[in-house]
């Protein structure tokens, strides 16, 4: 870790063009160390497409991407992939394979080609498997998991691979609110007591205000608004940005967002 | 079947398929319409009759048949692990038919004399094509049945151009010869012919075993693999080759010897824990017993050496083939 540089992400002017359609133009966004930070906005805002650039899975047309300091295209992909691990949307899994193998797979990154996994891979996978409540599922197998449990698995895998920056995509959307909570808990603490960062792509706007930061605000493919929870979560942006008006209530240090009609 | 398979250990699947290959070479080498004298065949290798039965006869072809089993279990395991497709393989995706024709035109236009290589480059460069086609048309995230119908197309494609290469074929007798090793047989093989595709075959193998780690983190999706840190456009086109070098080589020595490559990865996946990695070493043993054990029972159903290698796979795999697509009819649309 380098202490001298608190921003750990850290994109500049980034714009994604696809089939001839700006989808992003000019995003300008910072991570820094310990923090957790919710990327929201209405669908095809672009959410995705920028955490895709930010995780190095899309080049960007224009713009540039820097993981603490270093520019992403420069880095080798399996050096990122150890400091920076990408939650997909959905997260599929093709096979039935038991949990804990899904979780080893999260070491692939710190595996030369010539090495079997050693002590302190299962080492990692346990510690893993322990953040994300995931051990005692450890012999079933993932296909027959519930949504929750599935989620918790794949986020284990993420922190198999020891990461600094965690990107995630919609990760609580289609949960229950228990699993959501917990899931929100799970990542906050990466940030807060691992001193790890996350960038999380989030819908639930409640979620998003109690568990966040700081929030960007994306609205058709530029930054509406950057800031902390009342800044950004405010009726002008709302009205704005998903066209909605809302109720948001104060209560005793606690903010809240009620979406209540749509205002066009 | 799968819920009533519990995975074993590397340890245990590699002793129980070394084992059940080792009995199996044994008893092709000594199966055969002559009774082998094994002292005369192992003291005077070169001198006596059982000798060169052994040497230039049985072992070739035997060696021909493992070689043959490794190919096809391995890119039938790594096409499923690549297209995360348990219903993929070397010939359903129209690669074998592809390498045959390849080779057949090597031999049409009198290409196959012009240097020891020319056979299997013809079946190598026909099996890159058909994956290449495959991908093309299926795309990335290959459906089961897009993969199925850009299969059947390749497949229609192909047969009706090597329909065409035998309607204009100089003579009864080069239609006969084509006709006969397209069939896919093992049998008559001499040991150039086995020298000719064995490096291409093992250049296919470590290709293709190389990308077991690939295909691991495969299972997760493309994203999640290419965030794992692999570049997953440079280790498709590595699997692609691996296979395209392997099967081609394969095909121009053997012919069109099918399912193998469907069958065996599906045998064997629940015991290796459903993990692609595991299952390419051990589809690769299994496909060289299976190939070992047909070839065994082709040997003894008809001493004669008239029934083909390739008839018997395909009347024990189109079954098989119906009976997967009947267990899996409700995940297919």
């Amino acid at each position: 870790m380098n202490p001298s540089s608190p921003e750990l992400l850290a994109a500049q002017a980034v714009a994604v063009a696809v089939e001839g359609r700006n989808i992003l133009h000019g995003i300008d966004l910072r991570v820094r160390r310990g923090e957790f930070v919710g990327l929201i906005g209405p669908n095809g805002a672009g959410k995705t497409t920028l955490l895709r650039v930010l995780a190095g899975l899309l080049a960007p047309a224009a713009g540039r991407v820097r993981l603490d300091g270093a520019a992403l295209s420069a880095l080798e992909s399996r050096h990122l992939a150890r400091r920076l691990a990408y939650l997909a949307q959905g997260a599929p899994a093709h096979w039935p394979l038991r949990v804990d193998k899904v979780v080893a797979l999260g070491r692939l990154p710190h595996l030369e080609w010539w090495r079997q996994p050693g002590p302190a891979d299962r080492a990692a996978i346990e510690r893993a498997m322990g953040l994300a409540e995931v051990a005692h599922l450890r012999e079933r197998v993932v296909t027959t998991l519930s949504g929750g449990e599935r989620l918790r698995v794949l986020l284990a895998r993420v922190f198999a691979s020891e990461p600094e920056l965690i990107l995630a995509d919609e990760p609580v959307a289609a949960l229950d609110p228990y699993h959501q909570l917990h899931v929100m808990e799970i990542l906050r603490e990466h940030a807060h007591v691992s001193r790890g960062a996350v960038l999380a792509v989030l819908h639930d706007l409640n979620l998003a205000a109690r568990f966040c930061d700081r929030l960007v605000l994306l609205d058709a493919g530029r930054v509406a608004c950057v800031g902390g929870v009342r800044e950004v979560l405010v009726n002008e942006q709302l009205r704005r940005v998903y066209g909605v008006e809302a109720r948001i209530v104060e209560d005793g240090g606690e903010y809240s967002v009620i979406p209540w009609k749509r205002a066009r | 079947m799968s819920a009533f398979v519990r995975p074993v250990s590397d340890r245990a699947l590699l002793l129980v398929l070394g084992a059940a290959l080792l009995v199996l070479f044994a008893v092709s080498l000594h199966q055969g319409p002559v009774a082998l004298d094994w002292m005369a065949a192992l003291t005077r290798p070169r001198r006596s009759v059982h000798g060169v039965i052994l040497w230039q006869v049985r072992m070739p072809r035997e060696l021909l048949a493992i070689a043959v089993g490794v190919t096809l279990g391995l890119s039938g395991a790594a096409l499923q692990g690549l297209l995360r497709n348990p219903l993929a393989g070397p010939d359903l995706v129209g690669v074998t038919n592809c390498a045959a024709l390849g080779a057949v035109l090597t031999l049409y236009f009198g290409l196959a004399g012009l240097a020891w290589f020319a056979l299997p480059l013809g079946g190598m460069l026909g099996a890159g094509l058909a994956v290449a086609l495959v991908f093309m048309l299926a795309g990335r995230q290959a459906s089961v049945l897009t993969l199925i119908l850009a299969g059947m197309a390749i497949n229609a494609i192909v047969s009706s151009l090597i329909a065409l290469a035998l309607n204009y074929s100089p003579n009864p007798f080069a239609m006969s010869e084509i006709v006969y090793w397209l069939l896919g047989s093992i049998a008559n093989r001499s040991g150039n012919d086995l020298l000719a595709a064995l490096p291409f075959m093992l250049a296919g193998w470590l290709t293709l075993l190389s990308c077991g780690r690939f295909l691991d983190a495969l299972s997760l999706g493309e994203e999640t693999a290419q965030s794992l840190g692999f570049a997953a456009q440079r280790m498709r086109w590595r699997a692609v080759v691996g296979v395209a070098l392997c099967v081609g080589a394969a095909v121009s020595v053997s012919g069109n010897i099918g399912f193998i490559g469907l069958v065996v990865p599906h045998l064997l996946r629940p015991w290796v824990g459903y993990e692609p990695r595991r299952l390419l070493w051990s589809s690769a043993l299994g496909g060289a017993v299976l190939l070992l054990a047909a070839d065994i029972a082709v040997q003894w159903l008809s001493p004669g050496n008239e029934l083909k290698l390739g008839v018997i796979t395909a009347l024990i795999g189109g079954p098989f083939f119906l009976h997967l697509i009947y267990r899996n009819r409700n995940a297919l649309t």
